[in-house]
């Protein structure tokens, strides 16, 4: 956390509707879409915690 | 950054949180959420909720396991303390809180949650019934015998072993898996968005399919669920149909009903009671007998009267049930509304190579044949390789034993190891020497320029010899090693040049393992015998139901009344309460009794105009001389009501044995003391809740008298006790809804009240009996059609000597009725004994009273073959 080296995230809202959409669906009441989510996605994970 | 004290005036510029030329990186939030959700739902999935489909473990579960190896709770060591294991995995391979580690040790134990436990466990380790195990400090464990199993050749290069988390220790990804761990102990995990549910099976079942599945890899799964019947519970139970299994063998996703085992024992004085002796897997039993005494209280199964859990180590509930209850009634609901019957959802979510997959079970054995494969290659390999470097240590000490005067007199003359070494290096030997030394030359390599040479290790291995390994016993050891060697070679490359061979050894490890370990199945797989509905376990027969003054309820085989002749005293219909004292308190006598068959429904009229509706076999069922049940017990009648009409309603089912009493045509005719009239269709009461609806709208001081099953078209009367009557059409009164008053029916003359409502039926004649025992019919004829509405015409001649009219019926020829008089005596008398007569007389004596005796009511009796023939006539 040396200032000089550091480098920090900020973590803006740059468009309401597709935070709320991805909110909705990661964090929501349906399964199916999250689900669908993960299998689409799956190959762009960073780092995995085995 | 806040600055709220007010005092910013006083203070210089803000100092800011981030540094001059701070790097400051914009991420849009949508995106971060996005991968942070992808890191920890693919980091659950793949390494934490779901098993492998090669050893059926999860991490944790592994991890577990691999720690008490490495820590030699071996299942022939002795027991070690839970902590200790708990520890060790925590501290090497599994950096979690001990609070999840310890439960994972403890489920791989419970003989109750595994079909083969890997745990051998010492100690409280829980209960099937849900209490916890004791604290990791109390317990002790080691690995059970198939626990070892999972990990036996680990130690052969079998298995790829990663670093642990901190690289201090390596741990393997998977174990070898000497035997299918994932389909004989299955398994459930809900990851992020996926969740599995796998039951366990038979190991012996899962091994014989295993092995016709590398017999014959085309398999079909019918053939495959030849081996394999279903799953195999640890808690035994029943499984009902096989349609769900096949579903999930196919494709991995399926639904099964799980029902306990549950059985009836005779007790003495006829009196039955209900055991449970299993019950469904991942049930607790503590939940469900609370669940079943919670039905009984609130009376949905009325028929328990107590309930004991008398289960030690085996599972034993006992229901105790009333004297009349039918045990399998009460069976049927205990599936219906307790866990005792349960749907097992299967869904047989794997990780495979590294990515989750819903597999059948052919896949699943597949992955498994794959797995095991790999491990007797990769074990057979390092058999051969520690096979070969073996017998290259035996060939330099066969060259050594033949040159050794040679030998011994180069290393007395060195100076030094190093130097012995160097110099029995530079040894060589023809082709010819060697095979003459008894060395067989496996592989052209190992000769350099046609000669053959020392190796390092073989130079190494002649300066350790020993000097007592020169003895003539030991060199024949040597040779006798060598030779084995060389056939032990022969094989192990054989095997890796076989594949058959490798399948063939999967096969004969697993059958070895079937040997030892199997054991027969738990489970009872059962055909589905589909919805029972109550009314298939119970017969269709007439009964009689009668209903008390005081509200007394019961139904009696209809065969308990015998038919008497006209004016006789009758048999004691029901011992009725008699007030004790004679105080004036009025003793109970029977005010309704009425025919029905046991699949009928009851309509219930109250005089406040609500009905309710039971089925007939809802009704207690007592003898002839009983009094009956309260009708509080069986109706939620309010305070205030009582039941002023009975209406049964024949129970009929269409082809698919559904249930469409409430759509057969027909009306709810309804007829109020002051002479108000209403018709409702039937179909408007299929939906009677159990506290009961409105059926007619009641003004203050008017009470229902009678409502009457109507087709539409019928014709009716209303007779009132001044012996007057009113004959209209029906088609008079339109239908109208259930909360409705109605119309008026009959213009009553001041103190008179309806008593009775008839429907005309053509070829019968109207009864009219009178309070004092004298009675008359008519025919229908005798009373024109009138209009509704207005005052009547005589029906009866009231006098002193018939006393007011009591009641009235549509009669036929062939009917019997009963006479029922106000303490509570009964004669059941043929119709045709009594003699038709005009309107406006007095009749005959229908029944001999008693002094001060008087008649209370009359009703219709059914008899028996004449209800088998009209089914669909309607009675009351």
């Amino acid at each position: 956390m040396n200032p000089a080296t550091r480098k920090l995230l900020r973590v803006d809202l740059v468009d309401a509707v597709e935070a709320e959409e991805m909110f909705t669906k990661l964090m929501g009441e349906e399964v199916e879409p999250r689900r669908q989510f993960i299998e689409d996605n799956a190959l762009n994970v960073r780092n995995l915690d085995i | 950054m806040a600055n709220s004290n007010g005092q910013s005036g006083t203070q210089p510029a803000k100092t800011s949180l981030f540094a001059a030329g701070e790097r400051i990186q914009s991420v849009n939030v949508a995106e971060e959420i996005k991968n942070c959700f992808l890191d920890y739902s693919m980091s659950v999935i793949i390494s934490r909720a779901l098993p492998d489909v090669r050893d059926g473990l999860k991490p944790s579960q592994r991890r577990i396991l691999y720690a008490m190896r490495e820590l030699g709770v071996l299942p022939n060591r002795k027991h070690l303390k839970s902590a200790r294991i708990v520890g060790e995995t925590i501290g090497k391979y599994h950096p979690h809180g001990d609070q999840a580690v310890y439960p994972t040790l403890v489920h791989m134990a419970q003989p109750w949650s595994m079909r083969e436990v890997l745990v051998d466990c010492q100690g409280n380790f829980g209960s099937v019934e849900g209490d916890p195990p004791a604290a990791m400090r109390y317990t002790e464990a080691r690995l059970a015998p198939l626990g070892a199993l999972l990990m036996e050749d680990m130690d052969k290069d079998t298995v790829d072993f990663v670093p642990n988390y901190d690289e201090t220790h390596m741990e393997p990804t998977v174990f070898p898996a000497a035997f299918p761990n994932l389909l004989v102990n299955g398994g459930t995990g809900i990851a992020v968005g996926m969740a599995t549910n796998i039951p366990p099976h038979n190991l012996g079942e899962v091994i014989d399919a295993i092995c016709a599945q590398i017999d014959n890899p085309d398999i079909t799964v019918n053939q495959l669920m030849k081996y394999i019947k279903g799953p195999d519970f640890p808690t035994g139970c029943m499984i009902c149909g096989t349609e769900g299994i096949k579903k999930y063998f196919t494709d991995g996703r399926g639904t099964l009903k799980v029902r306990g085992r549950v059985g009836v024992e005779q007790l003495k004085g006829g009196k039955e009671q209900i055991v449970i002796t299993e019950i469904p897997f991942g049930v607790n039993r503590a939940q469900l007998v609370e669940r079943i005494a919670e039905l009984v209280n609130d009376k949905t199964i009325p028929d328990i009267t107590a309930i004991r859990d008398e289960s030690d180590e085996n599972t034993r509930v006992v229901i105790e049930l009333k004297r009349d209850a039918v045990p399998k009634v009460v069976i049927n609901n205990l599936y219906k509304h307790t866990a005792l019957e349960t749907t097992f959802a299967v869904n047989m979510l794997v990780i495979d190579r590294g990515r989750p997959k819903t597999l059948g079970i052919k896949e699943l054995i597949n992955a498994y044949i794959e797995h095991r494969r790999e491990v007797v290659i990769r074990r057979t390999r390092f058999e051969l390789r520690k096979a070969e470097e073996r017998a290259e240590i035996l060939e330099g000490y066969l060259i050594a034993l033949a040159n050794l005067e040679e030998f011994i007199r180069i290393i007395r003359q060195s100076a030094n190891r190093e130097e012995a070494k160097v110099k029995l290096m530079a040894f060589e030997f023809t082709r010819a020497q060697v095979v003459k030394m008894g060395i067989q030359i496996r592989k052209e390599e190992r000769l350099t320029h046609g000669r053959y040479c020392f190796s390092e290790a073989q130079a190494n291995a002649i300066l350790d010899l020993r000097l007592y390994q020169l003895t003539s016993l030991e060199v024949g050891k040597v040779k006798t090693e060598y030779k084995e060697l060389l056939a032990k070679i022969e094989d192990l490359t054989d095997i890796l040049a076989k594949e058959s061979r490798v399948l063939n050894i999967i096969k004969t490890e697993l059958l070895a393992v079937k040997e030892k370990y199997a054991n027969p199945r738990r489970t009872e797989i059962v055909p589905d015998e589909g919805e029972i509905a109550i009314e298939d376990l119970i017969a269709n027969e007439p009964v009689i139901i009668t209903i008390t003054h005081n509200g007394l309820i019961k139904r009696t085989n209809i065969s308990a009344y015998r038919a008497q002749r006209r004016g006789g005293k009758g048999v004691i219909g029901m011992a009725t309460r008699e007030s004790p004292d004679g105080s004036g308190e009025p003793a109970d006598f029977i005010e309704h009794l009425f025919t029905a068959s046991t699949h009928d429904y009851l309509m219930f009229f109250t005089n406040t105009g609500r009905v309710y509706v039971e089925r007939v076999y809802e009704v207690p069922d007592m003898g002839r001389a009983a009094k009956g049940r309260s009708i509080a017990n069986l109706l939620e009648l309010k305070p205030e009501e009582k039941i002023a009409a009975l209406i049964r309603v024949t129970a009929k089912t269409n082809a698919q044995k559904e249930d469409v009493t409430w759509e057969q045509p027909g009306f709810v005719f309804c007829a109020t003391e002051k002479g108000m009239v209403k018709k409702t269709a039937l179909a408007e009461f299929a939906n009677v809740r159990k506290g009961g609806i409105i059926a007619i709208k009641i003004e203050p001081g008017d009470t229902l008298i009678d409502a009457k099953l109507t087709s539409g078209h019928d014709e009716v009367v209303l007779i009132t006790r001044n012996g007057m009557s009113i004959r209209f059409s029906e088609e008079d009164v339109r239908p109208m809804g259930r909360p409705a008053a109605g119309v008026r029916g009959i213009n009553l003359s001041k103190g008179d009240a309806v008593v009775g409502l008839a429907v005309v039926v053509p070829d019968a004649t109207l009864l009219v009996a009178g309070e004092n025992g004298l009675g008359k019919r008519t025919p229908f004829d005798e009373y024109r059609r009138q209009a509704r509405g207005g005052k009547g015409i005589i029906t009866m001649k009231t006098t002193e000597k018939t006393g007011r009219v009591v009641g009235a019926l549509s009669v036929r020829e062939t009917d019997e009725i009963m006479l029922i008089t106000a303490a509570g005596q009964m004669v059941r008398t043929f119709v045709k004994d009594i003699r038709q007569a005009g309107r406006n007389t007095q009749g005959v004596k229908l029944i001999e009273l008693e002094p001060g005796d008087k008649l209370q009511a009359i009703a219709p009796v059914i008899s028996e073959d004449k209800e088998e023939t009209e089914t669909t006539e309607q009675s009351a």
